[in-house]
């Protein structure tokens, strides 16, 4: 008995100190996250002495009213919103699509399919651009190269803005797709089978079927998706970095390389890198909120099968 | 089963095939350049097929500089390592210890995981030169470590939750404390989660460039080096820059093909969470 009252009571001393062993955890992430985010706001109130690399002057909000007028700043944040946007577009269609097509017309391959379209997500940016180098490669490129063989014509594809872009864009969707086709392969795969029959025996074919049945019962999985692609576009750094260098001119320039650039490359003003950044942050604060919230919604694949009923009956 | 089904099936599959084949042409591109000499990758007209020659790799053996593959290697076992044991048991924590702000605080830990990291590499930056962890292996590994963490919470918090308590609550009328019934019992059970998000991880940070171009220099990682070929003036060793860029894909490429299983659930888990 004596034995057992000590165990127990080394229990409960144990279970009071039960944070001990995820604390470190915690107390990392919260290093991580709280000191440079008030650092950061800290420093977008002020010059910056890049002698010394401390904060200097107080300056009240100039570096955001700079931010929110300067013609190169409010293009990079449209040059991102232009990326993110089309990229996810492209992304949640090419996506929607082959899952589809591996749930119909493959789904004993589907582990080996999946692992295969995933490829472009598991390889580095850097080499997703050195890949994009290769093929559009004016000379030695495969693209322009057959291109050249029907029309005599070269197309330099970062020379003009809107062509880069579109490079950018087409990397992007390269890399990200894979995640749209993963969560769109698992969300058709867990749709309620009966409510499909259902739709089915009161005659929705086609075009109808995934209009008017799969999506609505997909809602929440394609919200999802919608956030977490345009997030992925909106911090893409690399493609410009690399393969545009922001060019031509400024026209590539996207929030997280005008960030870089103005901050840390050409050594000049940090607090308004900074004061980018907690503009960028906001906005995906705001992003990222509906993202966890629609994600914490139990019914992330679908809505109350009563209400499809009276969906597919109407 | 009527013909016009045969042949619905059989488009949709060529469909399939030609996406699939178009989807990893670039890959194609990218192992052909490698094993291309110089001469084939400068022909005015496309070489499709290539007897593999290995020039590429004998001239990266001799001019290129491996200690970025030494420190990719030590940042990110040791990143990948750290937020795997300090985040399991921060997931089992929020999933299994009811506290008054729990939901602030999971809902603080996930939304990390989406910070954007332009936001924050200025502030990184100038700390870094403050404590003189700039340009150090070091910095870059708990860095790593901390954008790796939400990462770990968010694939087993989804583990955790569907988990049933039961097997736990035995374990404790046993006689076994909190965290020896984690360790005993509950490590093992979610062992193929642990694996799957240490796999995602250990791919996001082989991968990483930003962090480590914007905050390393001459200690630089791997993916950095392999991006100074496209940074050296306009004609790149495109041959070498192929092959470095293939060494640098191959251990994500294995991860991905023995551990498909694994790698599936982690990314499902990784950006719908609990649902999945």
């Amino acid at each position: 008995m004596k034995v057992e009252g000590r165990q127990r009571a080394r229990r409960r001393s144990l279970d009071e100190r039960r944070w001990l062993i995820p604390l470190p955890g915690f107390i990392l992430l919260a290093l991580a996250t709280f000191p440079p985010f008030f650092y950061a706001l800290y420093l977008s109130f002020f010059n910056f002495d890049n002698q010394s690399k401390v904060a200097s002057e107080f300056v009240w909000l100039q570096n955001y009213g700079t931010i929110l007028t300067s013609s190169r700043s409010l293009h990079a944040f449209g040059e991102t919103l232009a990326i993110s946007l089309q990229s996810t577009l492209y992304s949640i269609v090419l996506g929607f699509a082959v899952a589809l097509l591996i749930q119909r017309y493959a789904p004993r391959l589907d582990t080996w399919l999946l692992i295969l379209f995933l490829l472009p997500m598991i390889i580095s940016p850097v080499v997703a651009a050195l890949n994009f180098s290769l093929l559009l490669n004016t000379l030695y490129g495969p693209i322009d190269q057959v291109l050249y063989n029907f029309t005599h014509h070269v197309v330099a594809w970062t020379d003009t803005p809107f062509l880069a872009t579109e490079v950018i864009v087409m990397n992007q969707v390269w890399q990200s797709t894979p995640f749209a086709i993963l969560l769109f392969y698992s969300g058709l795969q867990s749709l309620p089978t009966e409510v499909l029959e259902a739709a089915r025996v009161d005659g929705a074919e086609g075009i109808k079927f995934l209009w008017f049945v799969t999506l609505p019962l997909m809602r929440s999985i394609v919200i999802v998706t919608v956030l977490f692609e345009f997030l992925l576009g909106s911090m893409q750094f690399t493609p410009t970095q690399l393969l545009t260098s922001g060019g031509p001119g400024n026209a590539t320039e996207s929030i997280a390389l005008y960030i870089y650039r103005v901050g840390i490359a050409e050594t000049g003003s940090v607090s308004l890198a900074a004061a980018a950044g907690v503009v960028a942050l906001i906005v995906t604060v705001i992003l990222a909120t509906i993202w966890v919230k629609t994600t914490k919604a139990k019914d992330l694949y679908g809505i109350e099968r009563g209400a499809v009923w009276e969906e597919a009956e109407a | 089963m009527s013909a016009r089904r045969l042949v619905g099936i059989c488009t949709g599959r060529v469909a399939l095939a030609v996406m699939l084949l178009l989807w990893l042409f670039p890959v194609y591109w990218l192992v052909l350049t490698a094993f291309k000499l110089k001469v084939d990758i400068q022909s005015a007209d496309p070489i499709w097929i290539v007897k593999p020659v290995l020039d590429n790799f004998i001239w990266l053996q001799q001019n290129f500089a491996f200690e970025p593959l030494q420190h990719s290697l030590i940042v990110v076992f040791s990143s990948v390592g750290i937020a795997t044991l300090l985040g399991a048991p921060m997931a089992y924590a929020l999933a299994r210890f009811p506290f008054k702000q729990r939901d602030d605080v999971e809902f603080w830990v996930i939304s990390t995981r989406m910070l954007p990291p332009e936001a924050l590499i200025i502030p990184y930056y100038v700390i870094m030169i403050h404590i003189h962890l700039i340009n150090t292996l070091a910095g870059l590994t708990i860095i790593y470590a901390a954008i790796n963490l939400p990462v770990v919470v968010w694939i087993l918090l989804a583990f955790y939750r569907m988990m049933p308590a039961a097997t736990e609550e035995a374990a404790r009328i046993d006689g076994c404390s909190l965290w020896s019934a984690y360790f005993l019992i509950v490590i093992p059970m979610s062992a193929s989660s642990i694996v799957a998000a240490a796999l995602i991880i250990w791919i996001m940070t082989w991968n990483e460039f930003f962090f480590s171009f914007v905050l390393t220099s001459s200690n630089t990682t791997l993916p950095v080096e392999v991006a100074s070929f496209l940074a050296n003036g306009f004609n790149p060793q495109y041959g070498p820059m192929a092959a470095a860029g293939l060494i640098l894909t191959l251990p994500p490429l294995l991860i991905a093909f023995l551990g498909r299983k694994y790698l599936i659930r982690g990314i499902q888990g990784l950006a719908g969470g609990e649902a999945l």
